[in-house]
C-alpha cells in the first residue's frame, strides 16, 4: 500500500507530507480539508477507497456538511493512536458528547451520526448512538416526546391499542 | 457479509458524486446535480434518522425502555426491528404470592435498571403452578377436573402476554419440569420428571420422564424407572441436549440425554459425601445453574452451618469428561469441617468475569459484561419468600425487600427476546 501511494503521488489532490500521504476531502458545501491518511483511514469506507487506490484525487463527502466534517476531522485527530495519553483522557473528551439537552447539541450529534454511519466510523457511531440512549432511558413516552420533540401520530384507537399490548409498562 | 455489501454500496455512491469538471462551471447546474445524488437532507429530529441508525440507538436501551421508545411515534414503531437485543445485562425479579400455586392471577417484575417494580395480572395465572422461568417465558401447570390427565401445562409470557397452550399431563406427587429453548422456536422441548410416590397405581413404573413440544397434542414418556431416587428433588436444568436434576436424599444428579434417550446418575462431588456433624442437623440446599456458554451445569451448594451462616460451593460438571471441577473463585467461607483429602480428588478451577444467579427454579450463569463488570465473580441467591442475597457488598437488588416485596416468593425472570 506504501508502494502505491508514492507511485500516485504525482496525480492531483494526492500530496505527501515527508512520509505522511494527505488525503483531499470535500465536504457537501464545497469545503475541502487536507488529512492524514492514517486519519481518516479510522473511517471504513475511506480506508476501502485507499486500499482500492480510489483516494487519488479529491474526495467528495457530499452527504456531510463542511461543520461535521470539521467535526469528524477533531473526533479522527483525538482518536489516533497516540493522540491522547491515556484513555480517561479520551474519554474526558468524549463527555462533551454526552449531554444533549440543547436543541443544538441534538442537531450536532443526528449529524454526526449521519457522518459516522456514511463514513463508518465505529468510534463514532458508538459514541453518538450512546448519547441518544442515555437521553432516552428512563423517560415515559409522553417524555420521550417532549425530549425530542416529536409529535404522536398515533389516534386515540392506536395509542390506546399499543399500551394495552404492553400495558404493565405504561402503568405508573 | 451483508454489512460489508452496505458499506460497498456507500462508496460507490461516494465515487459516482464526484461532481464532473463541466458541473464545476455552472454552479446552479451543479447544486441540482448534487442535489439529486445526495440521498438525504439535513436530519433535526430524531425520528427522521435512519432505520439503521434508529435500531443502534434501540438496541443500547433497557427493555423496558425499548417498549415505551417504540410507542412514540409510527416512525419509530415501524423501524425497530423485532429481534433486536437490549442493554440489560441483570435478570429482572419476579415475585409472587403463592404457597404452592399463584394467588389472585398477580405477578410483580422487578426491573433493575430503575429499580421499579410493575404489576401484571391476567386470569390465566389463577391457580397456576410455576415449575421453570426462562428466555422470559413461564412454564406453568394447572390441576384439572380430569381423572386422566389431571394437569395441564402452557407457557406464559408475562412481558407480552402471549400464551401457548401445551397437552394434558398425569403427573407424579414429586416433580419438577422445564425447556430447553424459547416456546417460539422450533426445537424446544419440554421436560417433566415425575415420580409417582404417594399413588402406586402403576405398579411397576415409579419414575418418569417425559417430553413434549410447543404443537404436540400429547406427552411422550421417554424414560420409565422402578427408581424414585428418594422421591425428593432440587432445581432442575437443560444445558446442551442433557436435562439435569439434582436428587436430594441420594445424593446424586440425574442426567437424561434427550438425543441418545439415555439416563445416567453421577454422585455429587466428594465434598458432600461426609456428612458434617454439628449441634443441630447440618442441613445444605443445592442450586442447579444453567450456563449455556460453556455448555455445562454449574451446582451451587448452600451449607448451613448456623441459622443465618453458611458456605458456598460451587463445582461445574464437565459434560465430556463427565466429573466435577471446584470453581475456586465462588466459593466462600469454605468450611474447616470438610475433609480435605476428598478435596483432592477433586480439580480446582476458576470462571472468570461471571455472575451466578440461583433460585429455588431456576438459576443462570451470566456474563458480568459493561455495567455489571463490578459484578465479577459474585452469587445471587433468591429463593423462597427471603431476600434476595449478594455475595457483595453491593446489594443490587435490596430493593426489592420494600412494601411486601420481602415476602413474595421470587424467581429469575429475563425478558424475551422476541416480541
Amino acid at each position: 500500500m506504501s508502494t502505491a501511494a508514492t507511485a500516485d503521488a504525482s496525480s492531483s489532490g494526492d500530496t505527501t507530507e515527508g512520509s505522511v500521504r494527505l488525503l483531499t476531502l470535500q465536504s457537501e458545501d464545497g469545503e475541502v480539508f487536507e488529512v492524514k491518511e492514517t486519519i481518516a483511514t479510522q473511517s471504513v469506507t475511506i480506508k476501502g477507497m485507499v486500499d482500492d487506490d480510489c483516494a487519488t484525487s479529491t474526495i467528495p463527502v457530499c452527504n456531510v456538511t463542511g461543520r461535521t466534517l470539521a467535526m469528524v476531522i477533531e473526533w479522527w485527530n483525538k482518536h489516533e493512536i497516540g493522540a491522547v495519553s491515556n484513555e480517561k483522557e479520551l474519554k474526558e473528551w468524549e463527555s462533551q458528547f454526552d449531554t444533549i439537552d440543547d436543541k443544538s447539541d441534538r442537531d450536532d450529534v443526528y449529524d454526526l451520526l449521519m457522518a459516522a454511519n456514511y463514513l463508518n466510523i465505529p468510534t463514532l457511531l458508538d459514541c453518538c448512538t450512546s448519547a441518544v440512549a442515555e437521553a432516552i432511558k428512563g423517560k415515559s413516552t409522553d417524555e420521550m416526546r417532549e425530549f425530542f420533540d416529536i409529535k404522536s401520530d398515533f389516534d386515540e384507537k392506536e395509542e390506546d391499542a399499543l399500551r394495552k399490548e404492553n400495558q404493565w409498562a405504561f402503568e405508573n | 457479509m451483508g454489512r460489508s455489501l452496505t458499506r460497498w454500496g456507500a462508496f460507490v455512491k461516494i465515487v459516482v458524486s464526484y461532481l464532473p469538471q463541466s458541473l464545476k462551471k455552472n454552479p446552479l447546474r451543479a447544486k441540482k446535480y448534487r442535489q439529486r445524488l445526495t440521498y438525504h437532507n439535513t436530519v433535526t429530529n430524531l425520528s427522521d434518522l435512519p432505520v439503521e441508525i434508529i435500531n443502534f440507538i434501540a438496541e443500547r436501551l433497557y427493555y423496558i425502555d425499548q417498549i415505551r421508545f417504540r410507542a412514540v411515534c409510527k416512525r419509530l414503531q415501524s423501524s425497530i426491528y423485532n429481534h433486536i437485543k437490549f442493554a440489560d445485562r441483570l435478570p429482572w425479579i419476579m415475585g409472587y404470592n403463592s404457597s404452592k400455586e399463584i394467588h389472585g392471577g398477580l405477578i410483580y417484575l422487578y426491573e433493575p435498571s430503575q429499580k421499579r417494580r410493575y404489576r401484571v395480572d391476567n386470569e390465566i395465572l389463577v391457580g397456576a403452578e410455576l415449575h421453570a422461568s426462562k428466555f422470559g417465558w413461564l412454564l406453568l401447570s394447572k390441576k384439572t377436573k380430569s381423572s386422566t390427565s389431571p394437569h395441564s401445562f402452557f407457557f406464559y409470557c408475562p412481558f407480552t402476554g402471549e400464551i401457548i397452550l401445551l397437552p394434558e399431563l398425569d403427573m407424579g406427587d414429586a416433580n419438577r419440569a422445564t425447556f430447553s429453548t424459547a416456546p417460539t422456536s422450533s426445537d424446544c422441548v419440554i421436560f417433566v420428571i415425575s415420580i409417582h410416590l404417594l399413588s402406586p397405581k402403576d405398579v411397576d413404573y415409579k419414575f418418569f420422564v417425559s417430553t413434549c413440544s410447543p404443537g404436540d397434542t400429547t406427552w411422550r414418556s421417554n424414560l420409565r424407572l422402578y427408581e424414585t431416587y428418594g422421591g425428593l428433588m432440587f432445581n432442575v436444568a437443560y444445558v446442551n441436549g442433557v436435562f439435569y436434576c439434582a436428587f436430594h436424599a441420594y445424593q446424586m444428579m440425574g442426567a437424561y440425554n434427550h438425543a441418545l434417550q439415555e439416563w445416567k446418575v453421577h454422585p455429587y462431588p466428594p465434598v458432600f459425601k461426609r456428612p458434617i456433624v454439628f449441634e443441630r442437623p447440618p442441613y445444605y440446599f443445592l442450586y442447579l445453574i444453567e450456563s449455556p456458554d460453556d455448555r455445562s451445569v454449574i451446582l451451587l451448594s448452600k451449607h448451613y452451618t448456623g441459622p443465618a451462616e453458611y458456605c458456598l460451593n460451587v463445582f461445574r460438571f464437565d459434560q465430556s469428561h463427565m466429573k466435577w471441577c471446584r470453581i475456586e473463585n465462588f466459593t466462600s467461607g469454605y468450611s474447616e469441617s470438610h475433609d480435605h483429602d476428598d478435596e483432592q480428588t477433586v480439580e480446582i478451577e476458576n470462571l472468570n468475569k461471571r455472575m451466578l444467579f440461583y433460585s429455588d427454579l431456576n438459576g443462570l450463569s451470566l456474563a458480568a459484561e459493561g455495567e455489571a463488570s463490578e459484578l465479577a465473580n459474585t452469587t445471587h441467591g433468591n429463593y423462597g419468600g427471603g431476600m434476595v442475597e449478594s455475595s457483595c457488598l453491593l446489594q443490587i437488588y435490596d430493593w426489592v425487600h420494600g412494601g411486601d416485596g420481602a415476602l413474595l416468593k421470587k424467581v429469575w425472570i429475563q425478558p424475551p427476546h422476541t416480541r
